[in-house]
């Protein structure tokens, strides 16, 4: 094995020996370079192997010279050691061949030089156990970045550059001063020796030179409010040396700063735990007022960096475990390196300059996700394990308040990481090429491994940390990346793999007994499976495009598979979040998708970060898993109840926080609409019944009787049915209209869950399968009529009876299905409601459920008068029927609807064995003879559609043979006396149809909502843009605030 | 105690080297003065690491007789030295860095004035 003081000493002598292989040739410098950073790579990878396999097993402790402290300088190697120097040199090798491309030619082979004493600098920061000779590396990379950075030619990364140095220069003072007078006191420099020797009396003097240590690193680790000069820096500099920064300075001084905690005496923990927490939420605050994406990247680095920090006390405390800040910091780097690499390939930084950016580079587009997926957390990469091995060890140890902001500054990177990418999805208005193109090696050498290392590393961690999983989703999800790898392909190749790997995955669960609608995670792996195979069947009909989506789709139903079939609350939230950012992707790819996209991300990260708070709550209460939620009590059954309910309802879009759903369902792909409102929707309503629900030690109905929450929850659920319903009748696009009904749907089906009896549960989630039924038949038969006549607005469409019959069927069957009326099964689903309601005695959520449903005919009637019937419009008169695919995929839910029409016992008597298991008693009972009883009455399906169809019949002759004669009249033949006419179709009977209605309801139909969460925006970013003015770019300003910070936290009386 | 010993001398020089720098680089809107004024408290640390590790009475730790090497009690600690020879290279790299930047700088601008490079910012 290579002795490691040779990463120091060999790079060491091959810097200064670069300008003389330049000489030669610029060749021969380059691959003096390249040689150099791939032996060290070598080392280190030679040494994790030995550390992992045992083969080495103990860290190396090297004393240089032989001499032992303080004259000896003592370097420590250990596996940490190795990996950090290991990621250092990876990011130089990929940032060499970046920048190399870059310089021109009067730098070259000096610029080499000055990567290689960064990339020791980060070596020596990382393995050296010696306070001075800290300092010496600490200084070697700064000099080494002061000078790559004045390599730019432009003024701006000067100034970043000088500003730099000036407060580098501060932190230099302070650190030789505390490192001086702590030498003084212990006679060693020595960490760990010094550690032992520190004077045992907390001392106003040991106090002062601990604040000196701590303000320079304070400036060296970019905290806030000392990184006004490290943003700018980001700001100015070219983005290729920010990446070489992130991948080994930031590292190396974040665990010279671990390193040095152990000086540190535990009255200092907390002031450290803080001043870690505050950067970490305020630089996330800050940067959501940012629209310079690379000055934005900076505030993000400080904001990962504090959390780090943050974590550092905690971790020798043994709260949290070493990995969890090494995989933040592993992610860190892989995320931030390539991000800041990609930025470099755009010209300008301005709002416009990223619109539309990388459209032409699939290997760009696909990275810049994954590294904005990555840096915010979400699994299954590497961060979120760090995250998740943090909070739960935060909760299990009484650190449970430090979660809120925690959460809090996670949320905040979602809101700026994914406006940016929302500024990246929409398109140029003018129609200049897209921008962002990568050169094969010199910008893809970085990109691609570290976009692939991130993932591949987060899989690993996945398998090691969430244990061994059931298999299904796996095979879904391989299927769905490699789908996205082949995205060039015909679509039709792609849907129908898409296809058969759900036949394939379907199989599979069924002969493992897992479809089986007696169980709730069984119930919903149907529902699932189902809604997924009608709308791959429908993506069959798919207009060519190359896009990830069919990929995607996999990916999210794998997600829903492994959903439904967790048992830890780890596997569940994995699960949730990837659904989450999946779906968000897949919405994204609607024509106008971004806005309504960012919105849908935002909302259903706050979600998920409600959820995780509760989750935490009960791991700190000792339980794990999903089952465990019932041993809960006290005080802590009722805040995770709280969260977790919270949580899902803002999933669910009740009433609220429904803003993000209209424009989420309208925009996103037509063909996965049905999907989204099937099938996603009905996941939050899935944790409500197996993980709010179950809290409370394990008795429902008990929880129901001491818990009034319930009735709250209740209320909740119709007013969101309610609400929905009446603004849903004011929409003139058929999406729209159909988007509000289906928010609307989801708040019955909450009603029936929080009645928390038998018969309630029976209701709600009969009626959740239906409306995945129905709901997904509505969505598909309009998306026909859209891919047709190219408009989703009602009054610009009319008699497409006569072209879409098939598409007129389906809608008809819907809406019946949908308004609860007989004979169809909607009927069914509402007289269970109504009964759970009455038998629970809550009057007034009977009331406004019944009132909800007949306002819904208002709205449901439009959908075939104003679309079907009618004339038809002249430019419609070539339009034909919806694709046979969606036309299949119709039928096949028409059919199913007429099957639980007819015989709703099909999924009654399942479901009455799943309610039996959770409350120990049945709702319903089944007559002889097809009569379903339940309550105060009962009634026969089959009886009541012949009944129904009998009548109808008659009526229809009856008019026929009564009735007066039909004539036909043209629609806009209307006279006008001197006035300008508005557009005919604003004359179209049609047009602003409810209009009457809205003078009834107008008080209610007020978007206060909206405007909540609007100035709720506006008032955040009008703070952020005042606080950023701190930020004066005055460099001296900058040095001000290192000294003032000084003060003050002596003035605080920190440490004594 | 009230008699000033030349140690105490060095300390008080030292910091007040230090406060001097300082106040240059806070008050100084001329970019060449604050590098002074860094100078400054770069020289301030140097004397104060030197006074830290001064022992008045000892041999400089330079093992040149017979005497010296048998007794170490009697030279003062060599450690402080090296630290300070160390130090004192290393803010001279970093003086040069940045008056090279104030060259760069000025010739960019034509000013010395720290509020005109304050281009990047919040």
């Amino acid at each position: 094995m290579v002795n490691p003081v040779l990463l120091v000493a060999v790079p060491l002598a091959a810097a200064f020996l670069l300008p003389l292989f330049g000489k030669v040739g610029r060749a021969a410098a380059r691959t003096a370079q390249v040689l150099t950073i791939v032996f060290t790579a070598a080392v280190s990878v030679s040494w994790i192997v030995a550390f992992a396999s045992g083969a080495a097993p103990e860290p190396l402790n090297i004393l240089t010279g032989g001499y032992d402290g303080p004259i000896g300088i003592n370097l420590h190697y250990g596996l940490p050691e190795a990996i950090f120097c290991l990621l250092a040199s990876l990011t130089t090798l990929a940032g060499s061949l970046y920048l190399g491309a870059r310089e021109d030619a009067a730098t070259v082979g000096r610029s080499g030089l000055l990567q290689l004493l960064i990339m020791v600098g980060a070596f020596g920061l990382i393995m050296t156990r010696d306070l001075f000779n800290l300092f010496v590396f600490l200084e070697i990379a700064s000099i080494g970045t002061y000078a790559l950075v004045a390599f730019g030619k432009e003024e701006k990364a000067l100034e970043a550059g000088f500003k730099y140095m000036l407060i580098g220069a501060a932190a230099s003072a302070f650190l030789l001063i505390g490192i001086a007078f702590l030498y003084k006191m212990t006679g060693t420099l020595n960490i760990d020796d010094m550690a032992g020797k520190m004077p045992a009396a907390a001392t106003a003097g040991l106090a002062t030179v601990m604040l000196f240590l701590l303000a320079g690193m304070a400036i060296e680790l970019k905290l806030l409010p000392v990184n006004g000069p490290a943003l700018d820096l980001y700001d100015g500099a070219e983005p290729g040396v920010m990446a070489l920064l992130v991948g080994t300075t930031v590292n190396g001084v974040l665990f010279a700063f671990w390193k040095m905690s152990s000086l540190f005496p535990g009255s200092w923990d907390t002031a450290i735990m803080a001043l870690g927490m505050i950067t970490f939420v305020g630089s996330n605050l800050l940067a959501t007022g940012q629209d310079r994406p690379r000055r934005m990247l900076g505030y993000s680095s400080s904001g990962q960096i504090g959390l780090v920090v943050f974590l550092i006390p905690l971790i020798r405390l043994d709260v949290v475990p070493l990995a969890a800040a090494g995989l933040l910091l592993i992610n860190h780097t892989l995320a931030k390196t390539g991000l800041l690499w990609l930025a470099g390939c755009i010209t300008g930084d301005g709002r416009k300059d990223w619109l539309g950016a990388f459209r032409g580079s699939v290997a760009g587009r696909t990275a810049l996700i994954v590294f904005i997926l990555a840096i915010v957390g979400l699994p299954p990469f590497p961060g979120f394990w760090g995250k998740w091995q943090a909070l739960s060890g935060m909760a299990a140890n009484g650190f449970g308040w430090w979660i809120v902001p925690l959460l809090i500054g996670s949320l905040l990177e979602f809101v700026y990481y994914f406006g940016w990418y929302r500024r990246v999805q929409s398109s140029r208005p003018d129609e200049a090429p897209m921008p962002g193109s990568l050169r094969p090696l010199a910008d893809l050498a970085g990109v691609v491994p570290f976009a692939l290392g991130s993932l591949v590393f987060g899989l690993w961690t996945l398998r090691h940390l969430a244990g061994p999983q059931d298999q299904g989703w796996l095979f879904l999800a391989a299927a769905g990346a490699v789908l996205i790898i082949v995205r060039r392909l015909p679509q039709t190749i792609l849907s129908a793999t898409v296809l058969g790997a759900l036949a394939v995955a379907g199989w599979v669960l069924f002969t493992a007994g897992s479809l089986v609608p007696s169980t709730p995670g069984g119930l919903f792996l149907l529902m699932v499976m189902t809604g997924a195979v009608v709308t791959a069947l429908a993506g069959l009909g798919r207009i060519n495009r190359r896009d990830s989506y069919q990929g995607l789709f996999l990916i999210l139903v794998a997600s829903l598979v492994m959903l439904t079939r967790a048992e830890s609350l780890l596997a569940f939230f994995v699960a949730w979040e990837v659904m989450t950012w999946a779906s968000y992707l897949i919405i994204g790819f609607g024509r106008n998708g971004a806005r309504a996209s960012q919105l849908y991300i935002v909302f259903s990260g706050a979600a998920g970060f409600l959820l995780l708070g509760g989750m935490m709550l009960a791991i700190g209460a000792g339980q794990t898993t999903l089952t465990g939620l019932g041993f809960l009590t006290g005080g802590a059954a009722v805040w995770v109840w709280g969260l977790l309910v919270v949580g899902f309802l803002v999933k669910a879009a009740a009433w609220g926080a429904h803003v993000w759903a209209p424009g989420a369902y309208s925009e996103s792909p037509d063909l996965f609409t049905p999907f989204l409102s099937g099938v996603i929707s009905k996941i939050p309503m899935f944790g409500l019944a197996m993980a709010a629900f179950r809290i409370g030690a394990g008795n429902l109905p008990a929880l129901g009787a001491t818990l009034d929450a319930t009735w709250l929850l209740a209320v909740v659920g119709g007013v969101t049915a309610f609400g929905m319903t009446l603004v849903g009748v004011f929409q003139e696009d058929a999406k729209k209209l159909l988007a509000y009904s289906s928010v609307g749907q989801v708040g019955y089906i909450v009603v029936g869950l929080a009645v928390l009896t038998p018969l309630g549960w029976t209701a709600a989630l009969f009626h959740a399968v239906h409306h995945l039924l129905f709901k997904g038949l509505l969505f598909l038969a309009i998306a026909g009529v859209v891919m047709r006549t190219g408009t989703r607005t009602m009054y610009e469409m009319g008699g497409l009876i006569k072209k879409m019959p098939m598409s007129f069927i389906s809608v008809l069957i819907g809406i019946i299905a949908l308004s609860g009326v007989p004979p169809l099964a909607g009927f069914t689903g509402k007289w269970l409601l109504y009964q759970a309601l009455l038998e629970r005695g809550w009057l007034f959520i009977l009331v406004l459920m019944m009132f909800a449903s007949v306002v819904a005919f208002v709205y449901l009637f439009r959908l075939i008068h104003t679309v079907f019937l009618g004339q038809l419009k002249t430019v419609h008169q070539t339009v034909k029927e919806a694709p046979l695919p969606l036309a299949l995929a119709q039928v096949l839910l028409i059919g199913a609807i007429m099957a639980l029409s007819v015989y709703p016992q099909l999924l009654l008597q399942p479901l009455d064995t799943l309610v039996t298991g959770q409350f120990n008693a049945g709702a319903l009972t089944f007559a002889e003879g097809g009569a379903l009883v339940a309550g105060a009455g009962q009634f026969n399906p089959v009886n009541m559609m012949i009944l129904v169809i009998v009548l109808f019949a008659v009526m229809v002759l009856l008019l026929l043979v009564l009735g007066p004669k039909t004539r036909k009249v043209g629609q806009l033949d209307i006279v006008y006396q001197g006035e300008i006419p508005p557009p005919p179709e604003e004359l179209h009977y049609a047009s602003r149809f409810a209009q009457p209605y809205r003078r009834a309801w107008e008080p209610l139909l007020v978007p206060r909502v909206t405007a909540f969460w609007a100035s709720l925006a506006d008032n955040t970013q009008g703070v952020v843009d005042v606080l950023r003015r701190v930020y004066s770019g005055n460099g001296q300003t900058y040095v001000m605030y290192s000294v003032l910070m000084v003060v003050v936290f002596h003035l605080l009386g920190l440490g004594r | 105690m009230n008699t000033l010993t030349p140690a105490t001398l060095y300390l008080a020089t030292a910091i007040a080297l230090i406060l001097i720098g300082f106040a240059g680089l806070l008050v100084r809107r001329n970019i060449l003065k604050m590098v002074l004024g860094f100078a400054l408290v770069d020289t301030g640390i140097h004397l104060l690491i030197a006074t830290l590790g001064s022992n008045p009475g000892k041999a400089a730790p330079i093992l040149d007789s017979a005497e010296l090497a048998a007794d170490p009690g009697l030279v003062v600690d060599p450690v402080p030295q090296a630290l300070v020879l160390t130090a004192i290279v290393i803010g001279l790299g970093v003086t040069a860095l940045m008056l090279a930047y104030v060259v760069r700088l000025f010739a960019l601008k034509k000013t010395l004035d720290v509020s005109e490079f304050g281009r990047l910012k919040w």
